[in-house]
């Protein structure tokens, strides 16, 4: 009996290893041809099987493939002209591609089957072409990559102009907004008028909104996954443009030609710059913001590369003004700045250990301040007096994470990691120094820095169960300590792909996210005095729980439709008291907000253009998104502020020739909810008191705008020229921003809405060498 | 000509971002009508009710007289006694001819036509007096750097549970009619509950005339209550008098008033979510509380 199992087994290993031997593994990088970029999100497959891998975010591949006299392996990208090797193998291999990108051919192929929407694991998760971000309609001229994804379903816009996004009905703190894999706390400029990101510095924007697979961690309600160019490897290469309010300049080029690159963009506005001509002499006051991306990479060795970048942003406001009253002994000078804005630094090394396991290696420090500083000095009469009053508060992160690849057959592609983040948060502290004859006063207040560790480990497993069935099963655990305490969380995420034919699949998701901060915020706008707060005992970690369902079809090759129904729950989210907000007296962050739930559901329809003369999208929601408190709104659940039933929008670019094209875009959402005051009484002191409505139980009118947007392009020995001429708001909707009550000249009350932007036309100029 | 390029230009920006204004209709349901009851009658003395009503947004106009003069308001007291109480068009209000007694239990039913009927109920408070009043000059510098006076005022608390109190100060000068407040008041005292319920510490700035105090950790005991003062209410150069006021409140009243001051502090804050005041009205707004309140000079 016992001779007989191990003949069995012997013949089973036997079997098991003469199947390994009849395999092969292919890897390699797929790259852009004209400038040795990596493309993530492309495919490799083998025509004919349902053998294909995705490229990661490095670029890099693994399939592994049955020997055969000859294989067809096939790489594809969107915008890029697939390209077709036949090879004979014998042992593993390295194969590498450089894909063309499809506007410099014609009669091209732009997409390979098996990239398209149906066959991909991953659902509620849209990449969204650069290119396709540069064509859109643009606001005053500047290309915004949040104002793009604020175009998708599921992603509102919260008010007129803001940057700001709310995915299927979570707050701007829950997403997880990562550049070159580094969290951005602050990912505006301007009052959130504008994104921190310049377009020309950006390679790929890949937005997930639902369904996270398992390497992502620590917010609730989407990733917006942002990387920069490499680099051209091959020759020097710049763009830029000249806008209304700003503008932009990107080198790019070989440190050493095939091996290594560089790349380098800035940003600045110049409103100050126009306005300082108007000031008095004895005035100086304005604002500015400004970028500055750079990023290289080395391929060190055949199988290690080491890139490095940095992202430096700023936003300041300045005055300085001098008085010297004639004849008078006074003099004084007082001057103020606000500043704020992010860093990032971030170095990584990969490592191809072997042709199925792939090694990343991440540092990366990340920072956001505000800070005000305001000094007045005076004499008079010879006695001086002097006023200094500095604020700061912020948060900054420094971390070490190590990401696994590992393919180790054609059905499986496990990705693992471990991480530690030290969070250092300062929840803002002022000092106020009085100097003068006759006394000396220097006051600090507030709460001291705040340390944090994160430790973060996950395990996914996309796995290949049938020809028609993928899923993807993971964990994400997460160690959240601070002030002697340690919050753990274990987070399953699970995702399944069903292929009804070649065009058509079903896919489901389930999700657990946790999220171990908090932003207070003070109106939904992204004023730089939004405030970072780590989980405490009194208020716990927000969790949600997602669970998503939809088709995928492809209609004819580029043009896809994406039909999702979502339910979400959120717990711990929390909400300023009735009354208090971030300039109300209480000084401890805590004392100031509620803890309580919420929930989310709808449908997302998306039907996606990507190839031909005209391209585009349509995107529609129906939704609904309430909170519920117990110390709010008498423990009823209300709307969300940015709950919005109905939201449409459609973006189309229209391009005939090469020497023009034309874009437009018109979007229409249901109306912010807003509490009204309903009426008056008298207190028992005879002063007035207002009745309010319940909480959120109004709408603001509905809100919907188009925008248009022309380009003019000429081809010149140097390089192209473009002038884009466009115009916000076209039809010069008044769009409500906030609505208030008001006594009009009879005495009676009425209600009024203030709008922001009227049609804005602009004119912009770029160019490319 | 770079002036005027850049003049022309500047201009332009401005007015891209020139924001506009209009009014607009809402649909917003029609507000009903409602009865105000407002009284804060002192224990011991007749009940005097003050009836009004409520107005929608925007039917409000600030000349509009919302007194309800015809209102039936009738006043039963726990001891079985019930009484019409009698409108007064010189105050405005509703007077009883019986005196309030402390401890006792009081339910108004006021109706009016076309405003309905509306109920309250609160329980008299009896009488609690400040023991003993005694200022500690000099004890500490505050926040900014100004030496604070401690003033200590000590009271009974009756026993069972359920006490709150509201104490307050005030300087009356000796110029005519002239009231003056201390800006801000510190304590360390874990009996107080700040307007906003927030956790206080020694920097905490409270509302000279309205700390709040429940007795949790004080029932049936002498509670010494511990205030820091600038030193300088004290001594201003004009002569005047300190008072030190003890209110014995209902818990309607105290978060009344506490909802009341937080509201009234937020009020013109932009950022402010709206609050809707509490109030122990059915079917009705306003506040109906009988209370007691001793006031002694510091010395």
């Amino acid at each position: 009996m016992t001779y007989r199992i191990t003949m069995l087994l012997l013949l089973v290993l036997c079997v098991s290893a003469n199947l390994h031997a009849q395999k092969i593994t292919i890897s390699g990088y797929v790259t852009e041809k004209q400038g040795g970029e990596t493309i993530p999100g492309a495919i490799v497959y083998v025509p004919g099987t349902s053998i294909g891998a995705s490229v990661n975010t490095f670029g890099f591949y693994s399939i592994t493939v049955p020997a055969a006299d000859t294989i067809r392996l096939h790489a594809a990208y969107l915008g890029y002209t697939s390209r077709e090797l036949r090879l004979v193998l014998k042992k593993d291999t390295t194969i590498s591609f450089a894909l063309e990108p499809a506007g410099m051919m014609k009669d091209v192929v732009v997409a390979g089957k098996k990239d398209a929407v149906q066959h991909r694991t991953l659902m509620s998760s849209i990449d969204l072409p650069i290119q396709t971000i540069k064509s859109l309609p643009a606001f005053l001229g500047e290309v915004d990559i949040m104002k793009a994804i604020q175009l998708l379903p599921g992603i509102q816009a919260g008010n007129e102009g803001s940057t700001g996004i709310y995915v299927r009905g979570g707050s701007p703190d829950q997403n997880l907004i990562l550049l070159d894999g580094v969290p951005v706390y602050n990912s505006s400029h301007l009052f959130g008028f504008f994104s921190v990101f310049n377009a020309d510095a950006i390679k790929s924007v890949e937005v997930i909104k639902g369904g996270f697979p398992a390497r992502y961690g620590g917010r609730l309600s989407s990733v917006i996954d942002v990387n920069m160019k490499e680099g051209n490897k091959e020759k020097i290469h710049g763009e830029g443009g000249i806008g209304l309010i700003a503008s932009r300049l990107t080198l790019e080029g070989p440190i050493q030609k095939g091996k290594s690159s560089f790349m380098v963009s800035g940003r600045r506005t110049y409103y100050d710059v126009l306005a300082q001509p108007f000031m008095k002499a004895n005035m100086k006051a304005g604002y500015f913001f400004s970028d500055f991306n750079a990023k290289a990479n080395f391929k060190l060795s055949r199988k290690d590369r080491l890139y490095v970048s940095g992202y430096f942003g700023n936003d300041k406001f300045y005055s300085k003004q001098k008085t010297n009253a004639d004849g008078a002994a006074l003099a004084s000078t007082a001057s103020t700045n606000l500043k704020w804005g992010n860093i990032t630094a971030v170095g990584r090394w990969n490592h191809e250990f072997n042709n199925k396991l792939f090694g990343n290696v991440t540092a990366y420090y990340s920072q956001y301040n505000f800070s005000i500083f305001s000094r007045m000095q005076s004499t008079f009469s010879g006695a001086s007096e002097d006023f200094l009053l500095k604020y700061s508060s912020g948060i900054h992160d420094r971390a070490l994470k190590w990401d696994l690849d590992y393919l180790p057959s054609a059905n499986h592609t496990i990705k693992t990691g471990v991480g530690y983040i030290y969070h250092t948060y300062k929840p803002g502290a002022m000092q106020t120094r009085i100097a003068s004859s006759t006394q000396i006063q220097d006051t600090t207040v507030g709460t001291s820095n705040l340390n944090a560790g994160e430790v973060d480990a996950y395990v996914e497993d996309d796995i290949k169960v049938t020809d028609k069935l993928k899923i993807n099963i993971g964990i994400h655990a997460t160690g959240f300590a601070v002030s002697g305490q340690v919050f753990p969380s274990v987070q399953p995420r699970l995702g399944a792909r069903y292929l009804l034919n070649d065009k058509v699949s079903l896919k489901a998701s389930f999700v657990q996210m946790n999220q171990f901060i908090h932003l207070l915020s003070n109106s939904s706008i992204g004023l730089p005095t939004d405030l970072w707060v780590p989980v405490t005992r009194k208020i716990p970690v927000q969790k949600s729980y997602q669970g998503a369902a939809g088709v995928a079809y492809t209609l004819t090759e580029g043009l896809e439709v994406t039909v999702e129904g979502y339910y979400k729950t959120v717990e711990n989210v929390i909400e300023y008291k009735e009354g208090a907000s971030f300039f109300t007296s209480a000084t401890n962050w805590e004392e100031k907000v509620e803890v309580g739930n919420g929930k989310s559901y709808g449908a997302e329809f998306f039907l996606q253009k990507k190839q031909g003369k005209v391209t585009g999208m349509l995107g529609y929601t129906l939704s609904k998104t309430t909170r519920q408190f117990d110390n709010l709104n008498q423990g009823k659940e209300f709307p969300y502020k940015f709950d919005r039933r109905h939201d449409l929008k459609i973006a189309c670019v229209f391009a005939p020739t090469e020497k023009f094209e034309i874009s437009a875009d018109w979007v229409y959402g249901t109306g912010n909810a807003l509490t009204l005051p309903l009426g008056y009484y008298y207190n028992p002191d005879n002063t007035l008191q207002q009745i309010n409505s319940g909480r959120n139980t109004y709408r603001m009118p509905a809100y919907h705008r188009a925008d248009i947007s022309m380009k003019f392009t000429q081809q010149k020995k140097r390089g192209e020229r473009a002038w884009i001429v466009s115009a916000y708001n076209v039809y010069n909707r008044k769009n409500p921003y906030y609505v208030y009550s008001s006594t009009n000249s009879s005495g009676n009350v009425v209600f009024k809405q203030m709008s922001l932007f009227p049609i804005i036309p602009s004119v912009s100029y770029q160019f490319k060498f | 000509m770079n002036n005027k390029c850049s003049g022309v230009l500047l201009a332009g920006i401005l007015l891209l971002f020139a924001s506009c204004e209009k009014e607009i209709q809402l649909d917003v349901e029609p507000h009903q009508a409602q009865l105000v009851i407002n009284s804060t009658t002192i224990t011991g003395e007749p009940l005097e009710v003050f009836v009004s009503k409520s107005v929608g947004m925007q039917e409000y106009n600030r000349n509009k007289n919302l007194n309800v003069p015809n209102a039936t308001v009738i006043a039963k007291s726990g001891s079985g006694l019930t009484e019409q109480l009698m409108y007064n068009p010189a105050t405005g209000s509703y007077t009883s001819t019986n005196n309030t007694n402390p401890g006792t239990q009081y339910t108004l039913t006021v109706s009016a036509q076309g405003l309905g009927t509306a109920t309250a109920s609160t329980h008299a408070t009896s009488s609690v007096a400040i023991a003993q009043i005694s200022r500690l000059r000099n004890v500490r510098l505050s926040a900014e750097g100004y030496a604070q006076d401690e003033l200590k005022v000590v009271f009974d608390d009756p026993a069972g549970a359920g006490d709150y109190y509201i104490v307050g100060l005030h300087r009356v000068d000796s110029i005519p009619d002239t009231v003056m407040y201390a800006q801000c008041v510190n304590s360390v005292d874990p009996d107080i509950e700040t307007i906003s319920s927030e956790e206080m510490d020694n920097t905490t700035c409270l509302q000279p005339d309205a700390i709040f105090l429940r007795d949790q950790l004080f029932n049936g005991k002498r509670k010494e209550l511990r205030l820091f003062v600038d030193s300088r209410y004290f001594s201003t150069a004009a002569p005047g008098t300190v008072f030190v006021h003890l209110s014995h409140v209902s818990e309607d009243f105290f978060r009344y008033y506490k909802s009341y001051l937080y509201a009234t502090e937020n009020t013109g804050n932009p950022f402010a979510e709206p609050i809707n005041i509490y109030n122990n009205i059915t079917n009705g707004r306003g506040v109906f509380s009988i209370m007691n309140t001793d006031i002694r000079v510091v010395e």
